[in-house]
């Protein structure tokens, strides 16, 4: 493995399996996740072109290999069954409210997950997202959308019916 | 922003940190980045030596203007250099390595381009001269001759989630005369030559394809769930290694699936022989000539077994078989280059295998059409190798 990977790979490591994390919701799927698109890249790195900062080019990896369910195994998704409690107005429940969010992902299909994690954690652009996701921005626009839709009914039940 | 969308934005933010539980993250990909070297998308690629006519190409070519032809060279771009007794180099930038039609045919990366094009370059086998290039675009990894003609592929990755399958005419030399096959979210596993058409596998399903208009006649899907790779045709048979775990017999008709072998690590053709790898990856399995009967019974002509995962296999004109070996994980074997012996049955010597070079991971080898062999190593030199 070239060495400028190498380097990549020894200090993205832990950052890249939370970003898969994000992706997927299970960490150990996620460093299977991550290894295999860091295989792909390998196998792809006379391609890449900016070698000293190959991070997009792994994420893309990434989320695509989690989209496509590339030939990793595919672990099922654990199904929270029980949602998050609604939270309140203080430090600790604003604590409370990510970590519904973070749970509710979960929930959310591979595709619309990763609409908010490249829209939301990356600050991608619409037409960032589309390109990464290999869909059309109106894609990215209604996939957004219902995933913000849902996840605002996991977690304020009572906003949305109102 | 809406508050649903801040909380988001927060709750990616502010999510804990994940503690991996690989502690050397560069030794697994690196291991599996051999293997898949050697495994994905062509199993155990072997080729058989056969030396076809040749055809008659002239040496100079005219630009068709349609902008994928190149006019050859004509000089050597390097020349060969011998670097130790018995090995020349004739390319640092090589990705695959043919034979076919009387000639070498080489797939190399364009240093130059930005969007990751390449050549594919027919050569003279025995001076390396190249005799005529073509452009090709990413994404190429394997090749293979057959038809009277050159067929590249790649893709199906997370770089190129596209599958690729570039055919160019070998016989004409004055025009593009290639047809592309885009196949949206597959890759192409493998190609093989039966009954005057090519099959090839993509996807969860197998093509037919013809050589004259190269288009799809026939496709077929190989069950849910399967991922075929290698295919190859031995007796008279499509072999296609259909997962992991199980190479399936395809008769070239559409009703015509039969026998699954309980072999994993891919399958290659060796003449009227199967070669295939066991479940450890680490022995490889030659067939008699009654493929179909060994591979029901088990009972395979010969076995051999490696010290480290079995990643190409080759069989010489004589029957002897070359084989590339990857290494293994941690590190306690390195990937190395072997030569195994037979008898005149076919069957593989166990005792006599001989190490010929350590250290060299190979992703691509064939018989040269003047002699020896000719192999493409990961760091992008292609070498050649007189026995």
């Amino acid at each position: 493995m070239d060495a400028r990977l190498s380097d990549y790979v020894r200090g993205q490591w832990p950052s890249l399996v939370r970003y898969a994390t994000l992706l997927c919701g299970d960490a150990v799927e996620a460093e299977e996740l991550v290894q295999s698109a860091l295989v792909r890249v390998a196998l792809r790195w006379p391609f890449v072109h900016d070698k000293d900062n190959p991070d997009g080019y792994v994420k893309r990896a990434i989320v695509r290999g989690r989209i496509n369910g590339w030939r990793g195994v595919r672990r099922h998704e654990t199904v929270v069954s029980v949602m998050p409690d609604v939270a309140v107005a203080d430090g600790l429940a604003a604590l409370d409210e990510h970590d519904a969010i973070r749970r509710a992902l979960v929930l959310l299909p591979p595709r619309q997950r990763a609409v908010l994690v490249l829209r939301y954690l990356d600050d991608r652009s619409e037409q960032e997202t589309a390109a990464m996701l290999g869909c059309s921005v109106g894609t990215v626009k209604s996939q957004t959308h219902k995933a913000l839709a849902k996840l605002r009914e996991i977690v304020q039940p009572n906003e949305v019916l109102s | 922003m809406t508050d649903i969308e801040e909380l988001v934005r927060s709750s990616l933010r502010s999510a804990p940190a994940v503690v991996p539980s690989s502690s050397d993250p560069v030794a697994a990909v690196s291991g599996r980045v051999r293997r898949a070297r050697a495994l994905w998308g062509g199993g155990i690629a072997a080729v058989v030596a056969v030396l076809v006519a040749a055809i008659v190409v002239p040496l100079s070519m005219r630009d068709s203007g349609a902008g994928r032809v190149v006019p050859a060279d004509p000089s050597p771009s390097a020349s060969p250099v011998a670097v130790r007794p018995g090995l020349t180099v004739w390319s640092h930038d090589a990705v695959a390595v043919t034979a076919g039609g009387g000639f070498l045919w080489a797939l190399e990366r364009d240093p130059k381009a930005n969007d990751g094009a390449g050549f594919l370059v027919k050569l003279d086998p025995a001076t390396y001269r190249p005799l005529s290039r073509w452009g090709v675009v990413a994404p190429y990894d394997f090749m293979k001759f057959g038809l009277g003609h050159v067929w590249v592929w790649g893709g199906g990755d997370g770089g190129y989630p596209d599958g690729e399958l570039q055919v160019f005419d070998a016989s004409t030399n004055d025009g593009c005369q290639c047809n592309t096959f885009g196949n949206k979210g597959f890759g192409y596993g493998g190609i093989a030559f039966l009954a005057g058409h090519a099959w090839v596998t993509t996807g969860s399903a197998i093509w037919e394809m013809t050589a004259d208009t190269e288009r799809v006649v026939w496709s077929k899907g190989l069950g849910n769930g399967s991922t075929p790779s290698t295919v190859v045709a031995v007796g008279g048979r499509l072999w296609v290694q259909t997962s992991p775990t199980s190479s399936q017999q395809l008769i070239p008709e559409p009703s015509g699936v039969g026998a699954r072998m309980g072999l994993s690590g891919g399958v290659a053709d060796g003449t009227e022989r199967l070669l295939a790898a066991d479940g450890a990856d680490t022995m490889l399995v030659t067939t008699g000539t009654d493929v179909e009967q060994q591979s029901s019974s088990g009972e395979f002509l010969s076995d051999v077994i490696f010290d480290s995962a079995v990643g190409l296999a080759m069989a010489l004109p004589n029957g002897d078989v070359l084989v590339s070996t990857l290494g293994s994980e941690d590190g306690r074997t390195q990937p190395a280059l072997w030569m195994a012996t037979s008898d005149a049955a076919g069957a593989l010597c166990r005792t006599c295998i001989r190490k010929i070079a350590e250290n060299v991971s190979v992703l691509s080898m064939v018989a040269n059409p003047s002699g020896g062999v000719d192999f493409v190593l990961d760091d992008g030199t292609a070498e050649h190798w007189q026995p």
